[in-house]
C-alpha cells in the first residue's frame, strides 16, 4: 500500500461522509465549503496517481473510483442544485460516492503497475469511457431516485425523470464509445473483435439492461415508476460487474 | 386482438425479448465460469462459428445456447423492422420531427451494426495460434504465404515470467521484441512489415497479429491470421449509431413530453 495516497484515500472518504451528513442535516453552507475543499482534494490525488504512476488513474478499480467519483461530484455541482430540502438529488449522490468508497475498503489502495500497453490509446479510452459512463449512470440514478421519492407529491418530478433519462442517454453513448475503444483494443491484440468471455458478456448485459431501460412500454405514472426503478438500477448493474471484473 | 403485424412490432415484445436475452445472456455468463464449458468458449474463440457448430467434439448444450442467442436476436431484429416499418408510415404521413426520424435512423443502425456483428463470426477465415520461428512460412489459401523474416526478442529474460513458461506479451516491450513478417501472393512478395504486441499488419481484409513469444534454442511466435470481410462494414456503422445517439439526445435535452423514458420515435 501506498501510504499517502491511502491516507488520502482515507481522508476523502471521511470529508464525503460529512457532506452527506451535512446534506442530511440540511447544514447547506458547510455543505458546501466540504464538497468543493473534498473535490479539489480528490482532483489532487486523481492527479498525483496520474503524474507519479505515468498512466492515466484507470488502470485498477482504486484509481478508476476515485476518478469516477471526481466526475461524479464535478457533474453533480453542475446540474443539481442545494435546496433546503433534506432529501434532493444531491443526497442520492454523496451517498453513492460513500457506497463507492466503501467499497475501496476491499481493494489495495496502491496505483495500477506500469504496463507497456496502458499509453495505448484504445486501451486509455476503453477504461476512461468505463469510468466516465459509470460517475454519468449514477448521476442519472440520483435523478431517478429523486423521481421516485416525490412520485405524486412535487410538481418539479418531470424534471428529475427527464434528468434522469438524458444522463442515463449520455452514459450509454459514453459507454458505446468505450465499449468502440475496446472493441479496437480487441481487434489490434487479439485479431478479432469479440472474444467469448466474462468481460464481453458481461458488457452486452449491461448495454441489453440499457435498451431494455430504454423501451419498456406504456406511457402513464406506472410505466414512470418502473422506468426509474430500472433506470436507478442501471448504475447498480454496472457498479456489481465492474466490481465482479476486478477480484480484490 | 391486435393483428400479428402489430404484435411483432410492439414495446411489448422488445421488453419481452430483452428480458429473455438478459437471462439467456445470464446462463451463458455462468456457463463460461465453469470448467466444464469454459473449454468450449474458448474453443468458439479460437473457430469461426461457422465452423464451429460443425465441430461434433463440442458439447451440445453449448450448441443450443449460442443457437437460442441467435434466435433471440432474430426475434429482436424481426420486432425491430416491423416497429420501424410502422413507424416510418406515421412518421411520412403525420408528425415528422426531426428526432423522430433521427432516432429511427439510429434504430436502423443498431440492426445494421447487429448484422454486421454476426456476419463477423460467420464470414471469412481465422486461423489461431500459429507458431512459426524465423524463416518460416503458412498458407492460410493456395497462392498466398506469410512468412517470418525476423523474430527479435530482445527482454524476455529481464521480466517477470516464471520458469518454464513463456514470456507474456503484456509483460514486453513491444518497441523491442517484434517480428518482421511478409505476405506473398503467387511467389511475388505484396507486403512486409514489423508486428509487436497491439501493432497488426493489414492487408485488404486480412489481419496478422502477434499473440505471443516462445522462448527457446529457436524462438517462435504465436500469430493470429484473420480474414473479416464485415468488419469495415461493422467498424464504419458503429460510430455512425453513437453519433446518431448523440445528435437525438442533444435535440431532445430540453424536450418535456408526456413520455420522457422512452428512446424508441
Amino acid at each position: 500500500m501506498s501510504e499517502p495516497v491511502a491516507i488520502g484515500y482515507f481522508l476523502l472518504f471521511l470529508c464525503f461522509g460529512l457532506v452527506l451528513c451535512f446534506r442530511l442535516l440540511g447544514w447547506t453552507r458547510l455543505e458546501r465549503v466540504f464538497t468543493w475543499g473534498t473535490l479539489v482534494g480528490n482532483g489532487l490525488l486523481v492527479g498525483s496517481i496520474w503524474v507519479l504512476s505515468g498512466h492515466v488513474p484507470v488502470f485498477n478499480l482504486f484509481e478508476s473510483f476515485l476518478l469516477t467519483v471526481f466526475i461524479l461530484g464535478m457533474i453533480a455541482l453542475i446540474f443539481t442544485d442545494v435546496t433546503p430540502e433534506r432529501s434532493c438529488t444531491r443526497t442520492w449522490i454523496w451517498a453513492e460516492v460513500v457506497v463507492l468508497f466503501g467499497i475501496l475498503l476491499f481493494y489495495p489502495k496502491t496505483q495500477a503497475p506500469e504496463r507497456f500497453y496502458d499509453k495505448d490509446l484504445y486501451v486509455v479510452l476503453f477504461h476512461l469511457g468505463r469510468s466516465a459512463a459509470l460517475a454519468v449512470m449514477l448521476l442519472a440514478s440520483g435523478f431517478y431516485g429523486e423521481f421516485l421519492r416525490t412520485f405524486r407529491r412535487s410538481s418539479s418530478q418531470e424534471d428529475s425523470l427527464q434528468l434522469g433519462r438524458n444522463f442515463l442517454v449520455l452514459g450509454t453513448i459514453l459507454f458505446l464509445i468505450s465499449e468502440y475503444a475496446g472493441i479496437l483494443w480487441c481487434l489490434n491484440g487479439w485479431g478479432d473483435f469479440w472474444r467469448w468471455n466474462y468481460g464481453f458478456l458481461s458488457s452486452t448485459f449491461i448495454m441489453l439492461y440499457l435498451m431494455l431501460v430504454f423501451h419498456l412500454p406504456g406511457g402513464g405514472p406506472a410505466s414512470q415508476r418502473m422506468t426509474s426503478i430500472t433506470g436507478a438500477m442501471n448504475s447498480l448493474v454496472f457498479l456489481g460487474i465492474a466490481v465482479s471484473r476486478s477480484a480484490p | 386482438m391486435k393483428p400479428l403485424g402489430e404484435q411483432l412490432g410492439s414495446l411489448s415484445l422488445t421488453t419481452i425479448t430483452l428480458t429473455v436475452l438478459l437471462l439467456w445472456l445470464s446462463g451463458g455468463i455462468l456457463l463460461n465460469a465453469t470448467p466444464t464449458f469454459s473449454q468450449g468458449f474458448e474453443s468458439m474463440n479460437r473457430t469461426l462459428l461457422s465452423e464451429w457448430l460443425r465441430l461434433p467434439q463440442e458439447r451440445l448444450l453449448l450448441k443450443a445456447w449460442f443457437i437460442g442467442l441467435c434466435l433471440c436476436m432474430l426475434l429482436l431484429g424481426v420486432n425491430l423492422i416491423f416497429c420501424s416499418w410502422r413507424r416510418i408510415f406515421n412518421l411520412l404521413r403525420k408528425n415528422f420531427t426531426a428526432s423522430k426520424a433521427l432516432m429511427l435512423l439510429v434504430h436502423f443502425l443498431f440492426g445494421f451494426v447487429a448484422v454486421g456483428h454476426f456476419l463477423g463470426f460467420m464470414l471469412g477465415s481465422r486461423h489461431e495460434d500459429i507458431r512459426l520461428a524465423a524463416g518460416q512460412g503458412f498458407q492460410p489459401v493456395p497462392g498466398q504465404n506469410i512468412k517470418v523474416e525476423k523474430i527479435q526478442l530482445a527482454d524476455a529474460f529481464g521480466t517477470p515470467y516464471r520458469p518454464g513458461r513463456n514470456p507474456s506479451v503484456f509483460d514486453l516491450n513491444p518497441r523491442q521484441n517484434f517480428a518482421v513478417v511478409s505476405i506473398s501472393e503467387e511467389g511475388k512478395e505484396v507486403r512486409r512489415q514489423k508486428i509487436s504486441f497491439l501493432t497488426p499488419l493489414r492487408w485488404g481484409t486480412m489481419q496478422i497479429t502477434l499473440r505471443g513469444f516462445a522462448v527457446g534454442t529457436d524462438p517462435t511466435v504465436a500469430l493470429a491470421i484473420s480474414n473479416n470481410p464485415a468488419l469495415r462494414f461493422f467498424l464504419t456503422l458503429y460510430p455512425l449509431l453513437i453519433v446518431g445517439m448523440g445528435l437525438h439526445l442533444a435535440i431532445t435535452w430540453q424536450k418535456k413530453s408526456h413520455r420522457t423514458n422512452s428512446l424508441t420515435p
